[in-house]
């Protein structure tokens, strides 16, 4: 049963209680500390499913629904990006990570993250029939209890 | 990583990741101010009523050092320590502002990242208030509880670097 055992400016001043409870939009955003960019179309409890190293998909905690993707490493990739293309002579400033994490947020936000949810719903729904399909396949049907029914 | 100056401190009481004892930890504030900014108030509310109010990091069922994935920072990924909890209900923030308790997520258990870097001290220590923190909470979430050991984390045995202890 709910329960109700604090209010939001016991825990946070006010500016930054204001931000919270201001109406949620879907939007993505960048981790610096765990190096992720969390696009988040629902603000809910969800289900966190790994899927490698590099994706991790969201679920909403009671329905089939993909509510939020995590897409990790991006400053890991950076890295070994300017790496490489130092081992070319194209040097690449720290500078410019910024700007690239931005526009990847953008990118996020404007279509990727809700074309990506959309998808890992199908998949999952394709998933579920192929189970389906499995576990029809397995069943002993004895034909003559379909004309019984009949 | 960053520090601030002007997040407020949020200390929370944790388990030693050795197991014994007890260590104070600190809310990152880098994490925290990009939650606030995304308007998470479910996540937020986790935090505050799971690992402050229920102080969940006290009893975890297990910890893992390290993570099966690639970090920001050379030899970042094995600073990082995974406590996993298992309690029967989470939080949110409702629309009036109430920390409001409800039922967990079916089938999952509560993992909680930490660090005890000393650039994750750094930055929390950048507020005079985490002055007591011995280590950084920098994530939280509900991750699906393996089918057979509905206790730890699906892929368990995969997806850290080693296993510190299980209870």
């Amino acid at each position: 049963m709910d329960k109700v055992t604090g209010a939001i400016d016991q825990f946070l001043p006010p500016e930054l209680a204001k931000q919270v409870m201001a109406p949620f939009e879907p939007c993505a955003k960048y981790y610096a500390t765990m190096d992720y960019l969390l696009y988040l179309e629902k603000d809910t409890a969800y289900r966190a499913d790994r899927v490698d190293s590099y994706l991790t998909l969201l679920w909403h905690p009671d329905e089939d629904q993909a509510v939020g993707v995590k897409l990790k490493g991006f400053r890991y990739l950076f890295e070994r990006m300017k790496e490489i293309l130092g081992t070319r002579n194209i040097e690449i400033s720290d500078d410019e990570f910024l700007p690239l994490v931005t526009a990847l947020e953008i990118a996020m936000t404007a279509g990727d993250g809700p074309r990506l949810l959309a998808e890992a719903q199908q998949a999952r729904l394709k998933e579920k029939y192929e189970k389906a399909r499995t576990l029809v396949r397995s069943v002993q049907f004895d034909p003559r209890e379909l004309k019984l029914a009949a | 990583m960053s520090g601030s100056k002007t997040t407020p401190s949020w200390i929370v009481k944790a388990c030693d990741p050795s197991g014994t004892g007890q260590v104070l930890l600190a809310l990152h504030p880098e994490p925290a101010e990009t939650m606030v900014r995304q308007r998470r108030r479910a996540v937020l509310g986790q935090f505050f009523g799971l690992i402050q109010q229920s102080e969940v990091l006290l009893n975890p069922v297990a910890a893992y050092r390290g993570l099966m994935r690639p970090l920001n920072f050379p030899g970042h990924d094995d600073d990082v320590i995974a406590y996993i909890t298992r309690p029967s209900f989470t939080y949110t923030f409702s629309d009036d502002g109430g920390l409001v308790r409800y039922q967990a997520p079916r089938n999952c258990v509560f993992v909680a990242f930490v660090c005890f870097a000393q650039d994750v001290l750094t930055d929390l220590h950048n507020n005079p208030a985490n002055a007591s923190a011995g280590g950084g909470v920098l994530d939280w979430e509900w991750t699906e509880a393996d089918p057979t050991v509905p206790y730890l984390p699906v892929d368990y045995q995969t997806r850290y670097r080693s296993t510190l202890w299980t209870r």
